[in-house]
């Protein structure tokens, strides 16, 4: 217990790492992080399943220059964590919701840490003006630490949040499946508008639309 | 090239901020390629440290090109009119190649293979399509940056690029709204067709009304507060 615990901290950390500071290999992807927590709890389909609802929204996350971004790595492993073993249709939505207010809080968190940054570089200016090299890797690393610290706090309110779940289902069913739907809808809307987006009022909009019709049939069919 | 340089990459937004945003990260990365400084100080390294901003990805083209410039001894004002042209450039094309194009057919794909196969599929397709594209060109851009030195422009007119651009911004809303339909199957397999209804309305409503301007993340969390307090009563 003690040991998935850790390792489950220790991924969120990661994925949390990966979104800007450390690598941006995409582990920190919702379908990413929550599959591999998934794994990590005993219950892999459920953490693909809560990844893949993160995932509707991420789509609309374009991490450019100095934009703010929600962390969506260390939400997926919290909803990852709160939907494990549970059943599906009563717990998704509250899965999904948990993961969207844990990306919300990362993106508060990440704001946070540039700040903090910021106030660090300041205060080694001259030696960086200086091009001093043992101050510039002090700083730049300092901020790698920063960051590593903010993941931890991230995940571990989320599991917070997920052992809330798990351990008051205050819902029944009526309120929990309204959830869903409302969870759901919400990503399906927002991965629309990201595609639009996506596509501009180009010619794409036309590779968009046959994307829609061919991925219907095919589940139609 | 040097593999201690590429992990630096790697580590290149480790410390963005509002006055430098990645300077410190390309003074951190260039690092291992610059000449011995004596003492303390070290003109290049300020140089390369000061306020810079780029594409992670393609940064490695500044890197490699300014570091190259610094190794040479070339004036110290072509350096720093190098770094600032490549600003725009490095971050223009890297967010449309990438954050617009590969990782969206990516995360399409992903969705697509995590509806259809075992739960590891979808993790390993996203992984796998956005890291055969970003890694190779991590280690294309630092290679050329510091082949080309101040003629480092001519790397990003490579022909590849621009087609590489084209397609990635073509697959990606094909990607994207292939994944859809799928997706909606999938999560709400456990829910029965009427509430499937019910979310494709509560859907368009959405991305109709409220997504353009609010946020996604905003959104969900509203609707579900509210789908709570509306379905409980």
């Amino acid at each position: 217990m003690t040991m998935t615990l850790l390792l489950v901290l220790a991924w969120g950390t990661l994925t949390a790492l990966d979104l800007v500071a450390f690598g941006q290999f995409m582990i920190g992807r919702p379908l990413v992080a929550g599959t591999v927590a998934g794994y990590i709890v005993g219950d892999p389909a459920a953490g693909a399943l809560v990844g893949g609802l993160l995932e509707l929204y991420a789509l609309e996350t374009l991490a450019v220059g100095g934009a703010r971004y929600p962390d969506f790595g260390p939400a997926a492993v919290a909803g990852a964590v709160a939907l494990a073993h549970a059943p599906v249709a009563l717990a998704l939505g509250l899965a999904g919701g948990l993961g969207l207010v844990v990306a919300w809080l990362g993106e508060w968190s990440i704001i946070g840490l540039r700040r903090s940054t910021t106030r660090a570089v300041r205060a080694r200016a001259a030696e960086l003006d200086a091009g001093d090299r043992r101050i510039l890797v002090r700083v730049h690393l300092g901020g790698i630490a920063r960051d590593t610290v903010r993941g931890a706090v991230l995940t571990a309110v989320g599991l917070l949040g997920a052992w809330g779940i798990r351990a008051y289902p205050l819902l029944d069913a009526r309120p929990a499946t309204a959830v869903t739907v409302a969870v759901v809808g919400a990503g399906l809307g927002t991965a629309l508008v990201a595609a639009v987006r996506l596509a501009g009022r180009t010619r794409r909009l036309a590779w968009l639309a046959l994307g829609i019709l061919t991925g219907t049939g095919w589940v139609l069919l | 090239m040097n593999h201690r340089v590429l992990w630096r990459l790697a580590m290149i937004q480790g410390s963005w901020n509002y006055d430098r945003m990645v300077g410190l990260g390309l003074g951190f990365a260039a690092l291992p390629l610059l000449p011995p400084a004596t003492g303390h100080s070290d003109e290049a390294l300020a140089r390369l440290s000061a306020h810079f901003n780029a594409h992670p990805y393609l940064a490695g083209l500044a890197v490699g090109a300014l570091a190259r410039m610094e190794r040479d001894g070339q004036p110290a004002v072509d350096v720093i009119r190098l770094r600032d042209a490549l600003r725009g450039p490095l971050g223009s094309i890297g967010d449309e190649l990438f954050w617009a194009g590969v990782l969206p057919t990516a995360a399409g794909i992903g969705l697509v293979a995590a509806t259809q196969g075992p739960p590891w599929a979808g993790a390993v397709m996203l992984l796998g399509v956005h890291n055969l594209m970003h890694v190779p060109v991590r280690r294309w851009a630092l290679n050329r940056g510091w082949e080309l030195g101040r003629e480092v422009a001519r790397a990003l007119g490579a022909r590849w690029l621009a087609r590489a651009r084209v397609i990635a911004t073509t697959t990606a809303p094909l990607a994207v709204g292939l994944a859809m339909a799928p997706a909606l199957w999938w999560l709400v397999g456990g829910v029965g067709p009427r509430l499937g209804a019910a979310i494709v309305a509560s859907a368009a409503v959405i991305a109709h009304r409220l997504a353009p301007t609010m946020g996604g993340v905003r959104i969900g969390i509203l609707a579900a507060l509210a789908a709570l307090l509306g379905g409980g009563l």
